[in-house]
C-alpha cells in the first residue's frame, strides 16, 4: 500500500490552475486555461486568470486584451466598478496605452449614469405621473431611460435633479397627426421628447403649411411657454408616435421643491432654446414672404 | 506511535483524490494512530491523510486537541450525505501554515462514515465541528480551503501560497547545496 510520502506521479497533474499561476508554471496554467475555455467560454474569472498568466509570460498586450475583454462583460452586466479597478490594473501594464485612460472614464461616465438611473426610477415611481393615475410600472421607465440614455439632458443634470426632474414630470403619448401645441396657444408646458419625432410648422397666408423645424429623442421644447409665459411660436405635431416628459408649473413646482441648485436645473432645461428658435425662423419666414 | 511530517503547500500530494479504503488491517491502525498523534503534537484540530502524504480517504478530527478523548473523531471513507444553513468563519491549514481566511462553510452536516474498525457510523455536526469536518473531507478530494476564497480574499491566498513555494524552493536550495559543494 503506497503509505508515507510515497509521490504519484499522476499527482502532478492535479495542480489547480491557481496553483500552476502560484508555481509559475504559466505554459502549463495557460494550456490548462486554453482547455477549460473550451467548454466555458465565457468564465470570466477564466479570462482573468488567463490575463494574470500572460502577465507572467510578460504578454502585456494579450494580457490587456483579457482584462478589456472581462472589463466590457462586467460593464455590460453593470458591475462598472469591477470592470473599472480591472481596466486600472491593466494601466498599470501599461501606462503608455493612451485608449485605457478614456476606457476608464467612459466607464466612469456610465457608473455615474446608472447612479441617476437609480435615483430618477425612485423619483417616477413615487412621483406627480404615479399620482396622476400613470402607474408606477418600472418597465415603461426603463424605456424612456434607454431612449435618453445619449441625451444631453441626463448627462448634465445630477443623480439628484434628475429624481427631482421624474418626480415632476408625467409621460404622454401622441399619434402621429396629433397636435402637441397649437400656435399661439398659451399652455405653459414644457415637453421633454423621448421616442418619435416632432414637427413644428406654420402655415402662410396661402394655406399651404410649412415645417419650421423638427425635434427627435432628447429635445426639449416648450420653455418658453413655461418658463417665460410666452405664446407657442408654431403648431407642434407629432409626425410619428411620439413619447414625452411633460412638465407642467405644477410639476415645475415639485421639481424646485428642495432643489439643491434650481438655477442650474432651470438652465439646463432651457439651454437650447429651441422655442426662441422657432420663433426666429417663423419671424424670417413671414418677413421673406411679404 | 509516531508523529508524521505533514506536507506543506505545493506538495502535490496535497491535490490528490485520495481512494477508498477497503482494507482495515492493522496498517490502518497505526496510520490513524500516527495521525491522531500528528495532529495533537502540531497542535490542530483535524487532520487528512493525503497532508502526511498518505493517498487514502482517511481524517481525523478532535476539537479539544487532546483534551478530551471522547470529542475524537476517525473517519474513513466520510461521505457528506446532508448540509444546511451557512456560516462564515476564520480557517487555518496545518499545509498551509501561518495563513488565515473567512470561508463559507455550512453550518450543520451529516456525514456517512467508517471507523478505524470498518463499523459504519453516521455524526451530525453543527459550527466549528461540521466546518472541521467538511475541511478535511475537502482535502481527501484534493480541494484545499483556499479554494473556496474569491476576489480579495483570493489574491490573499495567493500571496501566500507564493510564499510558501518561495520558502520550498529555499529550503531545496539550502539541503542542495553542500552535497553540490561537496
Amino acid at each position: 500500500m503506497k503509505f508515507f510520502g510515497k509521490k504519484n506521479a499522476s499527482a502532478q497533474q492535479q495542480y489547480t490552475i491557481d496553483d500552476l499561476i502560484v508555481l509559475e508554471r504559466y505554459a502549463e496554467a495557460e494550456q490548462r486555461i486554453h482547455e477549460d475555455l473550451k467548454f466555458k467560454p465565457h468564465d470570466l474569472n477564466l479570462h482573468l486568470k488567463l490575463a494574470d498568466v500572460h502577465v507572467g509570460l510578460r504578454n502585456v498586450a494579450k494580457a490587456i486584451d483579457e482584462y478589456g475583454f472581462v472589463a466590457d462583460k462586467y460593464a455590460a452586466d453593470g458591475f462598472h466598478d469591477r470592470a473599472i479597478a480591472i481596466l486600472t490594473k491593466a494601466r498599470r501594464l501599461n501606462p503608455m496605452d493612451d485608449t485605457l485612460p478614456q476606457r476608464i472614464e467612459r466607464l466612469e461616465n456610465a457608473r455615474k449614469l446608472e447612479h441617476s438611473r437609480s435615483g430618477a426610477l425612485e423619483g417616477f415611481v413615487g412621483g406627480l405621473h404615479a399620482k396622476e393615475g400613470g402607474g408606477t410600472a418600472v418597465m415603461e421607465f426603463q424605456a424612456i431611460w434607454r431612449q435618453l440614455a445619449k441625451s444631453k439632458l441626463l448627462r448634465d443634470l445630477s443623480s439628484d435633479q434628475l429624481k427631482l426632474l421624474f418626480q415632476g414630470v408625467t409621460v404622454v403619448y401622441c399619434d402621429p397627426g396629433q397636435t402637441v401645441a397649437d400656435r399661439g396657444s398659451r399652455d405653459e408646458a414644457l415637453f421633454v421628447i423621448v421616442g418619435g419625432e416632432v414637427i413644428a410648422s406654420i402655415v402662410d397666408r396661402n394655406g399651404v403649411a410649412i415645417d419650421v423645424r423638427s425635434f427627435g429623442p432628447g429635445h426639449i421644447i416648450g420653455e418658453g411657454s413655461l418658463f417665460e409665459h410666452r405664446a407657442w411660436p408654431a403648431t407642434y405635431k407629432a409626425k410619428t408616435k411620439v413619447s414625452m416628459l411633460k412638465l407642467t408649473q405644477a410639476g415645475l413646482e415639485i421639481c424646485l421643491k428642495g432643489n439643491p441648485d434650481p438655477r442650474g436645473f432651470l438652465d439646463v432645461l432651457r439651454r437650447d432654446q429651441a422655442d426662441r428658435d422657432v420663433g426666429q425662423s417663423v419671424a424670417r419666414l413671414e418677413s421673406d414672404g411679404g | 506511535m509516531s508523529v508524521l511530517p505533514i506536507r506543506i503547500y505545493p506538495d502535490p500530494v496535497l491535490r490528490v483524490r485520495c481512494a477508498e479504503v477497503t482494507a482495515f488491517d492493522d496498517e490502518l491502525q497505526k496510520l490513524v494512530a500516527d495521525m491522531v498523534e500528528t495532529m495533537h503534537a502540531a497542535p490542530g484540530v483535524g487532520l487528512a491523510a493525503s497532508q502526511v502524504g498518505v493517498e487514502k480517504r482517511v481524517a481525523v478530527v478532535d476539537l479539544s486537541v487532546g483534551q478530551d478523548p471522547d470529542q475524537l473523531l476517525v473517519l474513513v471513507n466520510p461521505l457528506i450525505v446532508m448540509d444546511d444553513g451557512a456560516e462564515v468563519e476564520s480557517e487555518g491549514c496545518l499545509s498551509i501554515p501561518e495563513f488565515t481566511e473567512k470561508v463559507d462553510r455550512p453550518f450543520k452536516v451529516e456525514v456517512m462514515a467508517q471507523d478505524a474498525a470498518g463499523a459504519p457510523k453516521r455524526i451530525v455536526a453543527e459550527g466549528w465541528l461540521a466546518r472541521a469536518i467538511c475541511h478535511e473531507i475537502d482535502h481527501l478530494d484534493g480541494v484545499l480551503f483556499v479554494d473556496h476564497l474569491h476576489g480579495l480574499r483570493r489574491e490573499r491566498a495567493k500571496r501566500a501560497l507564493k510564499k510558501l513555494v518561495k520558502e520550498q524552493e529555499q529550503r531545496e536550495w539550502d539541503a542542495a547545496a553542500p552535497a553540490s559543494s561537496g
